[in-house]
């Protein structure tokens, strides 16, 4: 029994297949043999763009390209609650609404699920962030949309989100940082790409003893905080603490990226706030002076 | 969960009470609470249970049907898991109130038994590109004593090995389309393997100490917790799913310990609730046994 939303959000006809299914469909094994593989463990963040600030219309929004995934964030400034609402208490609400964009996947199918379950990891990661006791009584809104999906589509979707809420205005902790790495057949991924997402999740020999798996996981680095450790897969205890050690490693790259651009955000601000002052002053001085004579 | 509002009194008599390691029932920190457990009393469903973990209550109730297997993957079956928080468990359930609640339970569900070596999907195909079958988990809640996602999936598992899933005797092909014939024997069936499914510990920290089985009190004490989804395989434990919950964050270290203590929580309750599914089985067996209600 799908849930009653599914059906409304996913507009194509239910019977239609993708052509793709008609061409012939790599082993998964072939597909992993074709793969590049990562020669030496790098742990490093991929080509980044981040703009803080993308979006006139709302108080904070922020526009990231992390490799060929692309995500944008708005956030609403805070907004009273309703006096009925059960909700109430003295901390502040937190809503996040996570959108893909149609063609942001190869699977559209897949697309009603993953919304759900980002916006509630989201939701989570973001939570303990956020100083929530500054706005009782009131709801922040935070939306997300995904419109390209090459991977890494939750971290990427924390990172934006933690750089727009400074965009915002909003107080928070620390700035949060958040990123993905995979292990199939006992290599591992840093940053996987979709392919090698769709890959990890099937398996070809089900009685092998191998592991695989992908872990998301969010932090702070200044108050040394995990906010959010996602894993799925199949993992020995001692992989998954590996894996979260590198994820935490790469959280601290991508968190001096953040910092530059935010840092080159309020540079920019200030220099354009002394040039306006300097223009105030300049036209205050020509009037006194015409004043006097 | 469930919402109860403790005075900063009562939350400091738990905290110490953890503290000790002796807890306001009388528990060690690694203790479960009592748990009951009937298989096989829904009439109308291929496979149920009823899992009562202190005052938590859950039944789960397995619907078995054929579909037709996803194009991406035309050799597996399909499971599909629906929660529903009845208004009768809390108030604050009432209308769309439980709805974030059950998303975030079937969620965490579907992701520990998505691995292929947890559940694999490949036994409930039965032609393939053609005939599937699909099984319905649903989980209703009745009562929120704290600890859903433990009693939760307990109970989904039990379900899962309650479940009789009919044998398929024949396939006609018919203008390339399958039609199957299903044995008319109601005793004539297939079982589901669960060694290796998972089962969720939640592990709360409260204080600087951690919980296993929290009560609905201790969870209001409690700012963030992570659920550990455990499954055994050859004699070894494996994690199949971890995620956080809870309003605040764990330190890294501490995410570890919660982690281990899942682990070895999860071993004890796997071992000892195969064995109460065995034992109920080997008592009452496959006889037709008279289902007494479970609201005593």
């Amino acid at each position: 029994m799908p849930p009653p939303s599914a059906s409304r959000k996913f507009m194509y006809p239910e019977q239609s297949v993708p052509y793709s299914v008609y061409i012939k469909q790599e082993h998964p094994d072939e597909l992993f043999a074709k793969l590049e593989k990562p020669g030496k463990l790098q742990l490093e963040e991929r080509p980044t763009f981040l703009k803080v600030g993308a979006l006139a219309t709302v108080k904070g929004s922020a526009y990231m390209e992390y490799g060929k995934t692309k995500v944008m964030t708005s956030i609403e400034p805070p907004r009273e609650l309703n006096k009925q609402t059960k909700k109430i208490g003295t901390l502040g609400l937190v809503t996040c609404t996570l959108k893909y964009a149609p063609f942001a996947v190869k699977d559209p199918a897949c697309i009603p699920r993953k919304e759900t379950s980002m916006a509630l990891a989201l939701k989570k990661a973001l939570e303990p962030v956020i100083c929530r006791h500054e706005f009782p009584y009131f709801q922040l809104e935070i939306k997300v949309l995904i419109i390209d999906d090459d991977g890494c589509a939750l971290s990427t979707a924390i990172n934006c989100c933690g750089a727009a809420l400074v965009d915002a205005g909003i107080a928070t902790y620390d700035l949060i940082t958040a990123s993905t790495v995979c292990k199939y057949k006992d290599v591992e991924f840093v940053n996987p790409n979709a392919v090698i997402e769709q890959l990890v999740s099937t398996i070809t020999n089900s009685e092998s003893d191998e592991e695989h798996g992908i872990v998301v996981t969010a932090s702070l680095a200044a108050v040394d905080q995990i906010t959010e450790c996602f894993q799925k897969g199949y993992f020995k205890p001692e992989t998954l603490q590996q894996l979260t050690d590198h994820t935490l490693a790469i959280n601290e790259r991508i968190l001096d990226t953040v910092r530059y651009v935010l840092f080159n955000k309020v540079k920019t601000l200030l220099e354009k706030e002394k040039e306006a002052r300097e223009v105030i002053e300049t036209i205050n001085a020509i009037t006194e002076s015409t004043v006097a004579e | 969960m469930a919402n109860i509002s403790l005075s900063e009194a009562e939350k400091t008599f738990i905290l110490h009470g953890v503290e000790e390691d002796f807890r306001c029932d009388g528990r060690s920190r690694r203790d479960y609470r009592p748990m009951e457990l009937e298989t096989d009393l829904v009439s109308n469903a291929s496979g149920s249970a009823r899992l009562r973990l202190a005052n938590t209550d859950v039944l789960v109730g397995i619907k078995t049907e054929i579909d037709k297997p996803n194009y991406l993957t035309p050799d597996q079956g399909k499971i599909e898991f629906f929660v529903d928080c009845s208004a009768n468990a809390a108030p604050e359930f009432e209308g769309r109130g439980g709805e974030e609640l059950a998303l975030e339970l079937a969620d965490t569900l579907t992701n520990a038994y998505e691995s292929p070596k947890a559940f694999d999907l490949k036994t409930l195909c039965i032609l393939p590109g053609q005939q599937c079958w699909k099984l319905f988990v649903d989980i209703l809640i009745l009562e929120c004593g704290g600890n859903l996602f433990d009693a939760v999936s307990l109970a989904a598992k039990a379900a899962l090995f309650n479940t009789k899933i009919p044998r398929v005797t024949a396939a006609l092909m018919d203008a390339g389309e399958a039609e199957l014939l299903i044995s008319d024997d109601p005793y004539d069936c297939t079982r589901i393997q669960i060694e290796n499914l998972p089962i969720l510990v939640t592990v709360c920290k409260i204080g600087d100490s951690c919980v296993v089985d929290p009560s609905a009190e201790e969870e209001e004490c409690s700012i963030a917790s992570a659920v550990v989804g455990v499954s055994k395989r050859n004699g070894k434990n494996y994690i199949s799913n971890v995620h956080t919950i809870g309003e605040g964050s764990l330190h890294k270290d501490t995410m570890h310990n919660c982690i281990l203590l899942g682990l070895s929580a999860a071993e004890n309750l796997n071992n000892e609730l195969v064995k109460a599914l065995k034992l109920e089985e080997s008592r009452v067996g496959s006889k037709h046994r008279n289902t007494i209600g479970f609201l005593k």
